[in-house]
C-alpha cells in the first residue's frame, strides 16, 4: 500500500490504536477459545485420535496418496502447458476458422465447472468404449481447464513480446512456424513463468477433486484414515497442512520468479508488462 | 435426449439449488470478504494479522477439503445443520477469501489525492473508508469481482459429493438411471452452466456501467 489510510498517529491516537489493539487481541482470543473449547469439549484432542498419525501405517497412506496427487498434478501440467500453447497458437493464428476454433475450445472449457468437465471424461468416455478410470478422467478435467487458462496467459504473454523481436525474426529470413517456435513462445514462457507457477497452485488444489471419482489422492487418503478411525478434524488439519506448505512454497517461487524478473526489466529499461493472477 | 425432456423438472429443480448456493453464498462471502479486506487495511495490527492469517490458510486449501472440515467436521463438534447449510458454510468460507483480496486491492486503486483530502478534512479512519474509498474501491473492483462469482457458481458443483442435490448431482443421479442418456445430460447440463455464467457477467456488466462515475 502506498498511502496509508490513516495518518500518522499522536500520543493520542497511539493511546486508541493500543485500546484497540488490546481489544481486538481479547475479541480474537475469545474466538479461538470458542473453538479451542468445541474441539477439546468434543474431544478432538484425544491422543487416539492423533497418535495414529505417528504409526508408519498411516503415515505411509498420507505419503501414498500425496505421491498420488502430485503424478495427478504433474501430468496434467505438462499436458496442459502442451495444450494451452497449441491454443494460445491458433488463437493467434492468421487463418480465421483455426482462430475462431480455438477461441471457441478456450471459453466452452473455461466456462464449465472442472467437475463436469472430470464427468465428461469419468461418465461420458466409457460409453464410447474408453475407459481410462480415475486418473485418466482427473488428469483429462486438469488439462482441458488448466489447458485453457494457460492458453489465455500464453496469449498475454505472445502479445506482450516486443514486435521488434518478430520483425528481426521475419528480416533474417525465418518462417512464421519458427519466428513463433524460436522467437515468441520462448519469451512468452519467461515473461509469465511467475503466472504460470500459481497457475500450479490452483492445479494442485483442483486435484483434490479426485476425491469426488474415487482416484486415491492426499484428501481420499484422508478419507481412508478417518472412516477408520473416526478422527474427520484431525485428519483434515493435518492433510491440510500438507497442502498449505505446498501453496506456500509454489507462491514463494512465483514471486520470488517475478522479483527476478523486475530486477532484470529494469536492468533491460523496458516496459513492464502487467500480469494478472486469476487463480481461484 | 427423450429422457432428458422427461426428467427436465428434475434437471430445473437442481439449477434452482445451484442458484441458491450460489446467491446465498455470493451475498454472505461478499459481507465476510469486505469485513476481512476492512481488518487487513485497518491500523490495529492483531486484526491486521488475523486478516492476513485467514486469507493465506484458505486460499491454500482446495475447496473440497473445506466442504470436507463443514460437512463432515462439524457433526463432530455437535454443530448441525443441513447439507445445504453446510455447503454454504464452506462456500462462503472460501470464496470469502478471494473476495478479501478483491476489494483490498480495488482500496489500494483508489486515487491517493482522495484518501489524503478526506484525512484533511478531518475524516478519521472509519469514515474514510465508508465515505471516500469504499464507494470508488466496490466500482474499481466489479470486472474482477464477476470472476470471482463466476468461480463460485461452477464451485458449487463441488457440493455432488456432499449430498446437496444441485445441478450435478442431478446429472448424477439421472446418468445412474439411464447410462444411455450420458451424453444429451452432459451437455444440458454443461448448457445449464454456460446460461447462468453468461446470465452473470451480462448483470454484471450493466451493474458497472450503471454506477460508474465519469472521472
Amino acid at each position: 500500500m502506498t498511502v496509508a489510510l490513516y495518518d500518522a498517529p499522536g500520543p493520542r491516537s497511539r493511546r486508541r490504536v493500543l485500546i484497540g489493539s488490546a481489544l481486538g487481541a481479547l475479541v480474537l482470543l475469545a474466538v479461538v477459545g470458542v473453538v479451542v473449547w468445541r474441539l477439546s469439549d468434543t474431544g478432538q484432542f484425544r491422543s487416539i485420535f492423533w497418535e495414529p498419525f505417528t504409526r508408519s501405517g498411516v503415515q505411509r497412506i498420507l505419503l501414498r496418496g500425496l505421491g498420488a496427487t502430485l503424478r495427478a498434478a504433474g501430468v496434467a501440467l505438462v499436458l496442459a502447458i502442451a495444450l494451452g500453447l497449441l491454443l494460445a497458437v491458433g488463437r493467434l493464428s492468421e487463418r480465421r476458422l483455426l482462430r475462431q476454433a480455438s477461441g471457441v475450445v478456450v471459453e466452452f472449457f473455461r466456462a464449465l465447472p472442472l467437475v463436469l468437465l472430470i464427468f465428461f471424461a469419468f461418465l461420458g468416455l466409457p460409453q464410447l468404449g474408453i475407459d481410462i478410470g480415475a486418473f485418466g478422467a482427473l488428469v483429462i478435467g486438469l488439462t482441458l481447464y488448466n489447458g485453457s487458462v494457460l492458453a489465455e496467459i500464453f496469449r498475454a504473454g505472445i502479445n506482450a513480446v516486443p514486435r521488434g523481436q518478430t520483425e528481426a525474426a521475419y528480416s533474417i529470413g525465418l518462417r512464421k512456424g519458427a519466428v513463433t517456435r524460436l522467437i515468441l513462445i520462448p519469451q512468452a514462457v519467461r515473461t509469465m513463468l511467475p503466472t504460470i507457477v500459481s497457475q500450479l497452485v490452483v492445479l494442485l488444489k483442483d486435484s483434490a477433486l479426485g476425491f469426488i471419482v474415487a482416484y486415491p489422492e492426499l484428501l481420499r487418503s484422508g478419507r481412508r484414515i478417518y472412516t477408520n478411525i473416526g478422527n474427520v478434524i484431525p485428519t483434515a488439519i493435518v492433510v491440510a497442512t500438507i497442502y498449505i506448505l505446498i501453496n506456500l512454497a509454489l507462491s514463494q517461487i512465483a514471486s520470488w520468479l517475478e522479483r527476478r524478473q523486475r530486477g532484470e526489466r529494469r536492468r533491460h529499461d523496458e516496459v513492464p508488462v502487467e500480469i494478472s493472477t486469476g487463480q481461484l | 435426449m427423450d429422457f432428458v425432456i422427461e426428467q427436465r423438472t428434475v434437471i430445473l429443480e437442481g439449477f434452482w439449488m445451484t442458484v441458491r448456493l450460489t446467491v446465498l453464498s455470493g451475498v454472505l462471502s461478499l459481507l465476510f470478504g469486505t469485513v476481512l479486506a476492512v481488518m487487513r487495511v485497518c491500523p490495529i495490527p492483531p486484526l491486521r494479522w488475523a486478516g492476513a492469517f485467514y486469507v493465506t490458510v484458505v486460499r491454500n486449501t482446495p475447496l473440497t477439503l473445506v466442504f470436507v472440515f463443514s460437512t463432515f467436521g462439524l457433526p463432530r463438534l455437535e454443530i448441525r445443520f443441513s447439507f445445504v447449510t453446510f455447503a454454504i458454510i464452506a462456500l462462503t468460507v472460501y470464496t470469502s477469501s478471494f473476495v478479501c483480496e478483491v476489494v483490498r486491492s480495488g482500496i489500494n486503486s483508489v486515487a491517493a489525492g482522495e484518501i489524503e483530502a478526506a484525512r484533511a478534512i478531518g475524516l478519521p479512519f472509519g469514515q474514510t473508508l465508508g465515505q471516500v474509498v469504499l464507494p470508488q474501491a466496490f466500482r474499481a473492483v466489479i470486472p474482477p469481482l464477476t470472476s470471482v462469482f463466476i468461480a463460485l457458481t461452477k464451485n458449487t458443483s463441488i457440493a455432488v459429493a456432499f449430498s446437496v442435490a444441485e445441478a450435478t448431482s442431478i446429472l448424477r443421479r439421472l446418468q445412474n438411471q439411464d447410462a444411455s442418456a450420458t451424453f444429451p445430460l452432459l451437455l444440458t447440463t454443461a448448457a445449464g452452466y454456460i446460461v447462468l455464467t453468461l446470465f452473470l457477467s451480462f448483470s454484471f456488466s450493466r451493474l458497472e456501467r450503471r454506477v460508474a462515475v465519469a472521472r
